[in-house]
């Protein structure tokens, strides 16, 4: 695979990998937050009801979503 | 109903401009450049929602456009990294065609259903919010691998169990609920 060029840079790739590990961290944490609290709210609804459960399984895809950017941040400073 | 000649929409449309740039940058190897196109286009994806609510222009067409808009830029992004190697292939491949089969299977619904009707799939707008970020990892060349093959994995989790309600289960009549300010995917 072709390795992207390092000339002509708006920042540094050390300062560029720090922007995007942050951005990566931060914006993946938000969606654990708001969809922790979407799971909650919608385990309160009647779950006989289709669009409930897809609801659920909605949070839960958004929830594991976040686990892994989060995880992938992590991985990058490691 | 408002026109469709709107605020909205034209910057909506704007979000083409985008394509044009990224693809001069990672010709000439400007992975950063690409990643700001591409930061762009997906903030231009943010603001034409909110202008549609401020400006109350809200139409059908717009959430159509809106979604074909999403569909052909992040799929372009991903198709011009794959071609210039920037990333790999197969996990691209599968996301296109987890992608028609999406589409395949919301037709299905809709004929299903008797009725012109967007099923919305709420863990289907998670990848597709997901699916804004791969380009720039991928431009950033940021762990491409960790993050494309994971996408690979959550979409394919979230088209088994959206097959299963569209093309199986009866079509309940709550199912209605969902549709309201419902966005029509196109490749996710």
């Amino acid at each position: 695979m072709m390795a992207p060029s390092s000339e002509h840079l708006l920042v540094s790739h050390e300062t560029y990998r720090w922007f995007v590990t942050i951005v990566t961290g931060g914006a993946s944490s938000y969606w654990l937050f708001i969809d922790s609290f979407r799971l909650r709210k919608a385990l309160r609804g009647d779950r006989s009801k289709g669009v409930v459960r897809d609801q659920i399984f909605g949070s839960i895809v958004g929830l594991t979503i976040g686990a892994i950017g989060v995880l992938g941040a992590v991985l990058s400073l490691s | 109903m408002a026109s469709n000649l709107n605020p909205a929409n034209a910057i909506t449309a704007t979000r083409f401009l985008t394509l044009p740039p990224f693809v001069w940058a990672i010709h000439h190897g400007y992975y950063q450049l690409a990643a700001v196109a591409i930061i762009v286009c997906g903030l231009l994806d943010l603001v034409d929602g909110a202008v549609a609510r401020l400006f109350n222009c809200i139409t059908p067409f717009g959430a159509v456009f809106d979604a074909l808009a999403d569909g052909f830029c992040y799929g372009f992004f991903m198709l011009v990294l794959v071609g210039y190697g920037w990333v790999p292939w197969p996990p691209v491949a599968l996301i296109i065609l987890m992608g028609v089969a999406n589409t395949w299977l919301r037709a299905i619904y809709a004929r299903r259903a008797g009725k012109t009707v967007n099923y919305r799939s709420f863990a289907m707008e998670r990848c597709v919010a997901f699916a804004a970020y791969l380009g720039g990892f991928g431009a950033s060349g940021y762990l491409v691998d960790y993050f494309y093959w994971t996408f690979v994995a959550m979409m394919a989790l979230s088209l088994v169990h959206d097959a299963k309600r569209m093309a199986i289960d009866p079509v309940e009549a709550d199912d209605d609920e969902r549709d309201a300010g419902a966005p029509v995917a196109v490749v996710a």
